[in-house]
């Protein structure tokens, strides 16, 4: 029922003649809908406020992220870059946790 | 039945059945033992008689039929073991003599004794031929081993293996073996008659052989060749050891051939190699001063070849050749593509990869008999290359190499020899991976030469576009073909127009109608024309809409040529210059002099093209105009004017116009070329799609890529154009599964 509710959210919030929606309201939307069931949702706006280039969210990112957000482990260790059929965008995504998390395993290593 | 041969042992006997010899018995009512054992008597002198080479005066028949009685009447066991106790005993003599025998004379005695002219075979033979019922009844019955194998083995067990003759023998094998090695000579039909005694000693297999002097035979090979390669090696380079070996392995397989037995050609060939090609191959490869590299290098082909032909033999050592090769080619691939000289040159860049490739290609084919893998491995190399650079800088190069060729290069070449460069480009075109960025500039270069050479003969052009045609498919040429068919016809159109023109108008034209669709795209502004031309531009356009309703004409005033007659302090001049050049100049009927921002506002010319064909007019090799300040930049204020002092030798002076930068210096893909990927993606997706209305998304994948061969394709490209798709609604993902898509209708 979740997913449905966010799915339908989408055109709720789309203006009639435009098949995309602003990034700013896909953000507020995001932060509401989100966080109870997107463990990586910190990660997210990380990403959304420095790799994300776009202005515009599209459809397709839109609901694919509920999925992403349902179905992949927080450590990311099941999703699958080849076959899983996700949207780019996701992929630069899991890029991009996986170059952070590289990062923090460097820092501590230093640290010691 | 006897064996023909055996007739000759025997004197003919015309007695036959009518009853000679003693003791024959008709009577079938039994053998009594006494009466048996007098016949074996009989019997046991005859073989000693054969023994003692003394056979002449025996009766076959008489014999044979002497131990056919005796099977018959069941005193087999008699015969058989009395057979085998009379062998017996004179082999015990036979093994004295043998083992008194010094070793000189070893082998020649006991090959005597073996196989000689009255030899235990010889000896078995003739028993075997007067015992033929009992192989065939009794031993059949008794599982007892035949007559004459039971001789041979016995041979073995009495003569070979007693005492101390088997270790004799092994010793002066490998002897003779060694002093064959070491170059001198030895009996060879000596040691095939023996290692074939060996042989055949043991009836059902090579144990005997083996034990005593197969097993050996390897190991002191193994130990004489692991000694010499390792000399070999040190001393010599790598060519000279490569020759060594050949001749060695060439011996080896000669003496096998003459008298080693034939189980041992491939443990011996195993041995020999191991010892001197496999140990040694990646090190002969990679030696530094006189390996793969430095032949490769020195056009060492023979010794390429030889050491080709060597390795081919252990297969899996060519891999260390054409893992050599392929890091050469690819490193001195790489230096010319990163060299900034060759960067500057197509034509140097271009013949440079040429060379490479023909050096190459010259080597698989001699060197290493054209080798599939070889050849491949050479393919791929090339490739990495030639197309490390992203920029797609290659495929440009080879086909402005292709266009200066066209236009000039090919002169006072023979046909063949501008066969054979066609060729050559063809050949480095397959080697790119984004051949699309190539067809584009092709057919911008074409469309250029076109329209701006006159030569007559279009043939190797002609002949060009065929051979991409069968590179590239029908597609490719489609609009070409409109091209030189737009050029035929204008020309037609000329000459029409100029038969029509009533009155001269003042300027001469010769105008060339481009179809749209079929040229290059190229973005076309306008400019203002000087009067007179403007003129004659709208008589032409009348001209044309008369014979062609409903097509519009536009000027392309960025190309086309002009020629000026300039009048100067010296005399008048024929000036030969581009269209925008001819706007410029003529706005000096009016005034002497103009300002740069002057001249921007009254010929309407785009800038950047107005720099290059102003600057082109002034530059100081030949001053048509006066730029002050006298130097190449070039600002609003500058002033520009007419050159009354202008000369030249020539009445007719071309005056050449000042390159534009190539466009991809610093861009990846030409952006048309880009897009022009893009779309190609789209529509095979689309049509994909249409046709298996659903699919899933790695196979959706594979097929794009399947399909794509003009440039390659990454995923990430594809997943974008997927996506671009969905979002125009071209197609959906599945409700229940992200990777399923479906064709929208």
């Amino acid at each position: 029922m979740y997913r449905a509710l966010y799915i339908w959210m989408f055109d709720y919030i789309k203006e009639a003649n435009r098949k995309t929606i602003a990034k700013e309201y896909a953000e507020h939307l995001w932060s509401v809908m989100l966080p109870a069931v997107f463990p990586l949702y910190p990660k997210w706006t990380e990403f959304l406020d420095t790799k994300y280039e776009s202005t515009v969210v599209k459809r397709d990112l839109w609901n694919c992220l509920y999925d992403f957000a349902i179905e992949i482990k927080d450590d990311l260790t099941n999703y699958d870059r080849h076959s899983g059929a996700w949207p780019v965008v996701i992929d630069e995504f899991y890029d991009f946790c996986a170059h952070s998390d590289a990062n923090n395993n460097n820092q501590q290593t230093q640290e010691h | 039945s006897i064996r023909r041969g055996a007739r000759k042992l025997w004197k003919r006997s015309r007695t036959m059945a009518s009853g000679s010899g003693s003791g024959f018995d008709f009577n079938n009512a039994g053998l009594t033992r006494e009466k048996a054992e007098k016949i074996w008597k009989d019997l046991r002198a005859a073989i000693v008689e054969i023994q003692n080479s003394n056979a002449a005066e025996l009766r076959f028949e008489e014999l044979y039929r002497n131990s056919y009685t005796l099977v018959l009447h069941k005193h087999g066991d008699l015969l058989y073991n009395g057979v085998q106790e009379v062998v017996k005993e004179n082999l015990m003599r036979v093994s004295d003599e043998v083992n008194a025998t010094a070793n000189p004379q070893l082998l020649g005695t006991i090959v005597d004794k073996w196989s000689g002219q009255m030899g235990h075979k010889l000896v078995m033979t003739m028993v075997q031929d007067i015992l033929m019922y009992m192989d065939k009844t009794y031993c059949r019955l008794k599982k007892k081993e035949p007559v004459y194998s039971m001789g041979l083995l016995q041979f073995r067990d009495h003569v070979i293996m007693r005492g101390n003759v088997s270790q004799r023998l092994k010793v002066l094998l490998l002897d003779c073996i060694h002093k064959e090695r070491s170059h001198e000579n030895v009996d060879r039909l000596l040691l095939k008659k023996c290692l074939s005694m060996l042989v055949d000693v043991n009836v059902r297999n090579t144990d005997v052989y083996i034990r005593v002097f197969e097993d050996d035979l390897l190991k002191t090979t193994a130990e004489f060749y692991m000694h010499e390669s390792q000399m070999f090696m040190s001393q010599n380079t790598v060519s000279d050891y490569l020759k060594k070996i050949e001749r060695r392995i060439l011996e080896e397989e000669d003496r096998a051939a003459t008298y080693l037995d034939k189980s041992t050609h491939p443990k011996l060939r195993k041995v020999v190699q191991e010892e001197l090609i496999t140990k040694y191959a990646k090190q002969l490869v990679e030696n530094k001063s006189s390996g793969c590299v430095h032949m490769f290098e020195n056009d060492m082909v023979d010794d390429l070849n030889r050491m080709f032909r060597l390795f081919s033999k252990v297969p899996r050592t060519l891999e260390f050749i054409r893992g050599c090769m392929s890091k050469l080619v690819k490193d001195t691939g790489t230096a010319i593509v990163q060299d900034p000289v060759n960067l500057k040159q197509p034509k140097l860049f271009v013949q440079k990869v040429l060379d490479c490739r023909k050096k190459y290609d010259n080597f698989v084919k001699k060197a290493f008999n054209e080798d599939r893998i070889f050849t491949r491995d050479l393919k791929e190399s090339l490739e990495h290359f030639i197309n490390l650079d992203s920029r797609a800088a290659p495929a440009q190069y080879l086909s402005l190499y292709l266009d200066e060729m066209m236009r000039k290069g090919m002169k006072g070449m023979s046909d063949e020899e501008r066969e054979k460069l066609l060729n050559d480009v063809i050949s480095i075109f397959r080697y790119l991976q984004d051949k699309d960025v190539f067809e584009d500039f092709y057919k911008k270069h074409l469309a250029t030469r076109l329209l701006t050479e006159n030569t007559a003969d279009r043939d190797h052009e002609k002949r060009m576009i065929s051979k991409l045609k069968a590179e590239c498919g029908h597609q490719f040429t489609s609009r070409l073909e409109g091209m030189f068919n737009d050029i035929k016809i204008s020309a037609e159109n000329m000459v029409a127009y100029r038969n029509q023109r009533k009155r001269d108008v003042g300027v001469e034209m010769n105008v060339t109608v481009l179809t749209t669709g079929f040229w290059p795209v190229s973005n076309m502004e306008r400019c203002n024309l000087p009067r007179e031309a403007q003129a004659a531009a709208e008589e032409y356009k009348a001209f044309y809409a008369s014979k062609n309703s409903g097509r519009r004409l536009t000027w392309q005033t960025h190309k086309g040529t002009a020629e000026l007659q300039c009048t100067f302090k010296r005399g008048k001049k024929l000036l030969v210059v581009q269209t925008y050049q001819m706007v410029i100049l003529m706005l000096y009927n009016k005034a002497q002099r103009y300002t740069y921002k002057q001249i921007l506002e009254l010929t309407n010319i785009p800038e950047k093209e107005l720099r290059r064909h102003l600057l082109s007019l002034a530059h100081p090799k030949r001053r048509v105009l006066k730029k002050e300040p006298n130097i190449k930049k070039l600002t609003h204020k500058d002033t520009f004017t007419y050159n009354h002092d202008y000369n030249s030798q020539l009445y007719r002076v071309k005056i050449p116009l000042m390159q534009a930068r190539p466009e991809t210096k610093e861009n990846k893909v030409p952006p048309a070329v880009a897009e022009q990927r893009k779309n190609w993606v789209e529509l095979v997706i689309v049509r994909v799609m249409k046709t298996r209305k659903t699919l899933d998304h790695n196979s959706l994948m594979s097929e794009v890529m399947k399909q794509t061969h003009r440039f390659a394709v990454k995923p990430v490209f594809i997943k974008k154009r997927i996506e671009s798709l969905i979002e125009r609604e071209y197609i959906k993902r599945d409700k229940k599964d992200r990777g399923v898509y479906h064709y929208l209708a």
